[in-house]
């Protein structure tokens, strides 16, 4: 088989993988070999959904000897299968990362004969790159669920980033839909990562020589809407695995209908877009904007407002803290202004050292108003004593409408089946709005 | 400054040209009402004045800055310097008087009308270079790789040490088409030149390989459940896509041809390398 007949065939079954992050990691090129990584990470190319491709996103192999029953690559399923030696992989990405198309290589499997096997081959694919080749770019590994713990102790001296995928959002879900995976098996070499990670760092700063154990962290990723869990489940297991298992990012991905099974959601079923949309909102809220899970949702609102992001949400289910003076309000509640993110923040932060702030000047610092308005006061400005009802309006997300009629299977709203219908936007975004009023 | 002069500095379009701009508004007391580079001036009312460059001159304007500002200042005027912001010449005059008056502190007026722009400047400068560092693509011509962009900045200084220390071992250059200039790296040594075309030898078949096999991994990779063309041009505005070949044939643009007097053309990819090792050489 031509190596571009397997390129697409495994690149077609890795692309449901989510994270192509390059990020993490700093490390300068040299003169004995080839690459280097950025701690930004660096996008190299958006596909036609719009994600970033940063890395050469493939499976080694897609001979899987498992049967979860939302995967392309189960045994049962009748698709084309391939399986790359380690040299062509490896040649192909050096072919790749020297034409820059690539930052580095993303590599996954399926489970080949045991999942032993399956990382041995891995590894020997990453030894390959990182000795023969001297390949000094980004390489993010996966973990084989249920694989030796010597082996991902090798494998994470290998490469820069280690993920394992939990799959689903609780083991009820795992249980029915992965029946060959168990939360054991997952959560075990997770905590391995973290324990080697943190012994290594304590090495480094002994000796500086000391090896580097998976320098830009792990991550893992979840399907959302293939099982029942409600937003406020999914956000406080998140929370919990960024605290517990210090991982650098939890990636959700929008269950898109592969197979045919009554334990699944229905072929035609459209991916929940705007749900994994306001996931990824309340992730950034927990990791770069001090919030908790639980100030977000909770037991009673257990799912995301349609309408509104996140923070939104959060600033009209408390305006008793609002509005906040720009030039006073300390820097953590700069953050939870809508509208004003990091950057924002903390320019606010420098040039209000050097004078107070009008709103001439916020919007010269590149500050956003259109939400911001709402909910602060400066010098010579105070927002208008709007009503709870215009302030809502003036916040609905228009995403929630552009999304269209996809959206509808996530939330059983009475304002949501009249899209369905076929009315008027101005008229469910009325409608929306008073709803929304009232509830508030 | 005593007060506005009626007057259009004319210069070089160098940064010691413009420097020494500086150099006569401070020294002469008159605040002329632009500057603007000798090849763009256009019959006007207001009286002309041709600025020479004098060295000089203009290393005394940029050893002021760190001392009487801050060293990030210099940084700052360098960056803007090279941007694509509209009048830049100005907005670095007006920064740099405002400098001198109030120091350091200058750098942390973020919201003063003659500092804000130079940091928007800036961000647009430097987040096209780091889109750049991405988008660029290498065509590999067996004794060197090649790359042609066409960016609104002036990116290739802020290029050059990414590439450099990326492909160490490696030969190549980056042309900007719209600035004229190339980086060339080769034998390990790198530089910025000015070039007015680059004619590129014909692909290998290897580079034809590459190229098909990362056009088909391009396509796949696509989830065609989730397509968003909107967001798809947010990430990666089309005015790059021509360069990118995998987004190219989307384009349907004709070809551009090229014609100039300093050109690079070069049939194979050895005699490319020989043209970039007597460039460095030159240099």
């Amino acid at each position: 088989m031509e190596v571009l007949e397997k390129l697409t065939i495994l690149a077609d079954s890795a692309k449901y993988d989510v994270a192509c992050t390059s990020s993490g990691v700093d490390r300068e090129g040299d003169a004995t070999g080839l690459g280097s990584t950025v701690a930004a990470g660096i996008c190299h190319t958006f596909s036609a959904d719009g994600r970033c491709v940063s890395l050469l996103k493939v499976l080694l192999s897609n001979c899987c000897v498992y049967d979860c029953k939302y995967c392309v690559n189960r045994v049962t399923n009748d698709v084309p299968r391939a399986t790359f030696t380690p040299r062509e992989l490896a040649e192909l990405t050096i072919g790749f990362y020297r034409r820059n198309y690539i930052e580095g290589l993303f590599l996954s499997s399926a489970v080949v004969r045991n999942p032993d096997y399956t990382m041995e081959q891995m590894i020997k694919v990453l030894e390959l790159l990182r000795g023969e080749y001297h390949f000094r770019g980004y390489i993010h590994a996966k973990t084989i669920p249920g694989a030796d713990p010597m082996l991902v102790s090798r494998i994470g001296m290998l490469a820069d980033r280690l993920s394992i995928n939990i799959e689903l959002p609780s083991e009820k879900s795992l249980n029915t839909l992965a029946p060959n995976k168990t939360k054991q098996a997952i959560l075990a070499p997770m905590a391995q990562v973290r324990r080697t990670a943190l012994q290594a760092k304590a090495e480094l700063a002994t000796y500086s020589h000391a090896p580097k154990f998976v320098p830009a962290g792990q991550s893992t990723q979840m399907i959302i809407g293939a099982s029942p869990e409600s937003d406020y489940h999914i956000l406080m297991l998140t929370e919990g695995l960024y605290h517990k298992y210090s991982l650098k990012r939890v990636f959700f991905s929008a269950y898109i209908p592969v197979a045919e099974n009554p334990l699944l959601p229905a072929l035609d079923t459209a991916p929940p877009l705007l749900r994994e949309h306001r996931l990824y909102q309340a992730d950034w809220l927990l990791r770069f904007y001090k919030f908790s899970a639980s100030e977000i949702l909770d037991k009673e609102n257990c799912n995301f407002n349609p309408f509104l992001d996140p923070k939104c949400n959060w600033a009209v289910h408390n305006l008793h803290l609002f509005p906040v003076d720009i030039n006073y309000c300390s820097y953590e509640m700069l953050l939870r202004v809508p509208g004003i993110g990091v950057k924002s923040a903390m320019r606010i932060r420098v040039a209000r050292r050097n004078g107070t702030l009008d709103m001439g000047d916020l919007r010269r610092i590149g500050v956003v108003l259109k939400r911001a308005q709402y909910f602060i006061v400066c010098r010579g400005f105070k927002p208008m004593s709007a009503g709870r009802e215009q302030t809502v309006s003036a916040l609905i997300d228009p995403a929630a409408f552009s999304f269209g009629t996809r959206q509808l299977s996530m939330f059983d709203t009475p304002v949501l089946s009249v899209v369905k219908g076929g009315a008027a936007i101005p008229e469910i975004k009325e409608e929306a709005v008073r709803c929304l009023a009232r509830q508030i | 400054m005593s007060g506005t002069a009626d007057m259009i500095y004319l210069y070089d379009a160098s940064f010691e040209g413009f420097l020494t701009c500086v150099y006569d508004c401070v020294y002469n007391r008159e605040m002329p009402v632009d500057i603007i580079c000798a090849d763009d001036a256009q019959p006007s009312m207001f009286l002309q004045k041709n600025i020479e460059t004098d060295n000089e001159k203009a290393a005394r304007v940029y050893e002021s800055i760190p001392r009487k500002i801050c060293g990030e200042a210099a940084e700052l005027v360098r960056a803007v310097f090279l941007s694509c912001a509209a009048q830049k010449e100005m907005l670095i005059l007006r920064f740099l008087l405002l400098g001198y008056r109030r120091g350091a502190q200058a750098m942390y007026l973020l919201s003063n009308p003659d500092v804000a722009p130079m940091y928007s400047a800036e961000r647009h400068l430097k987040n096209e270079v780091h889109l750049l560092l991405g988008f660029v693509r290498f065509s590999d011509y067996g004794e060197v790789l090649a790359a042609v962009i066409h960016p609104k900045n002036f990116v290739l200084p802020y290029m050059q040490t990414h590439f450099v220390k990326r492909f160490m071992c490696e030969n190549f250059i980056i042309y900007d088409e719209v600035h004229k200039a190339a980086l060339v790296y080769y034998n390990a040594h790198s530089e910025i030149i000015s070039l007015d075309a680059l004619t590129l030898p014909p692909l290998l078949e290897d580079e034809k390989e590459y190229r098909a096999m990362w056009a088909a991994f391009y396509k796949t990779i696509a989830i065609t459940a989730r397509e968003n063309p909107r967001c798809r041009m947010t990430h990666c505005p089309k005015r790059y896509w021509q360069d990118m070949l995998e987004v190219r044939p989307e384009l349907d643009k004709t070809p551009k041809l090229d014609d100039g007097n300093n050109v690079i053309s070069a049939k194979t990819g050895y005699e490319l390398s020989l043209l970039a090792m007597e460039n460095t050489a030159k240099l």
